[in-house]
């Protein structure tokens, strides 16, 4: 075995550096989770909980993108699709998740595919919105990232549930 | 100087439960003067055209409900059974913000879950003041 020289030692900290995070970069905790085939997120101080599973209690008289109502230790939630809010085509049957999610002053379970991870992000990375998302979401996507080599939007849920009250979507 | 009135502390309500348009619906029972099978003749108005949904088939156990409206009483056909049932006031629940915003169901007031089990809980007297 080699004895080690001063360089190596000395290439082998600048590239331990390197991957030093600069902690006192600003960052954002995102909730990110899929629909369909598209990743999205929302802020972490957005969402209070996520549901693996909880029976829905089905409303007459609400839209087909209001599933209906959750009981959440003894509270109601309303849960809406948030594919059919956003224009995508709903997913096969299969397992999704609920997220509580608070915004514009309101609350409600919003049904996803599947939750990804939930993540602290530098908020150097999260970019501008571009300019050809679809009409849908281009007022509803405050920025996007790339995650895990997934291009991700950043959803503004303020908006959304905003939107929503007023009888969008 | 202001001073709050002490408010009663409520801890149940009465309701009286029935089926219309295949949802159990609930009524504060202080709304409702008597229950009785439906007559042959017919003539009081379905519940389900009060409150926008669609009729669901005759099943034979059409009840009707006297409801008290403006010093006069009202009749309206429900499914039965037609249960006198009193809910907890922690099981009743405001609607959801969404919910309020976007449901169609006339006369919707708010949500009672029970061991899992979902009752609409509807304002049948101010749905017979706008028909």
């Amino acid at each position: 075995m080699t004895t080690p020289t001063l360089d190596q030692v000395l290439t082998q900290r600048r590239s331990a550096q390197k991957e030093i995070v600069d902690v006192d970069e600003p960052a954002v905790k995102l909730v990110i989770f899929v629909l369909g085939t598209q990743w999205f997120a929302f802020p972490g101080r957005q969402i209070r909980e996520i549901l693996a599973a909880a029976e829905v209690f089905f409303v007459p008289g609400c839209p087909a993108s209001l599933d209906g109502v959750i009981n959440v230790r003894g509270d109601i939630e309303s849960v809406v699709r948030l594919d059919d809010l956003l224009g995508l085509s709903r997913a096969t049957a299969g397992s999704s998740s609920i997220l509580l999610g608070r915004g514009g002053g309101m609350s409600s379970g919003i049904r996803v595919d599947r939750v990804i991870d939930v993540v602290d992000v530098p908020q150097s990375q999260i970019q501008p919105p571009p300019a050809n998302l679809s009409e849908t979401l281009r007022t509803l996507v405050s920025g996007v990232l790339q995650f895990q080599q997934q291009p991700v939007a950043v959803l503004d849920l303020d908006k959304i549930f905003a939107d929503y009250a007023r009888g969008l979507g | 100087m202001t001073s709050a009135i002490p408010q009663a502390v409520v801890a149940a309500l009465d309701i009286v439960v029935f089926t219309a348009g295949g949802y159990r619906i609930g009524v504060e029972a202080s709304q409702v003067r008597a229950s009785h099978p439906m007559p042959p003749e017919g003539g009081a108005t379905p519940t389900e055209f009060l409150l926008g949904l669609h009729a669901a088939a005759a099943t034979g156990g059409e009840q009707v409900l006297v409801v008290k409206h403006a010093g006069a009483d009202r009749e309206v056909v429900v499914q039965g059974p037609v249960e006198l049932h009193s809910v907890a006031a922690t099981a009743i629940h405001p609607l959801p913000p969404l919910v309020a915003a976007r449901t169609q169901l006339r006369g919707l007031r708010a949500l009672a879950l029970e061991r899992q089990r979902l009752t609409l809980l509807v304002d049948l007297r101010s749905l017979l003041g706008a028909c």
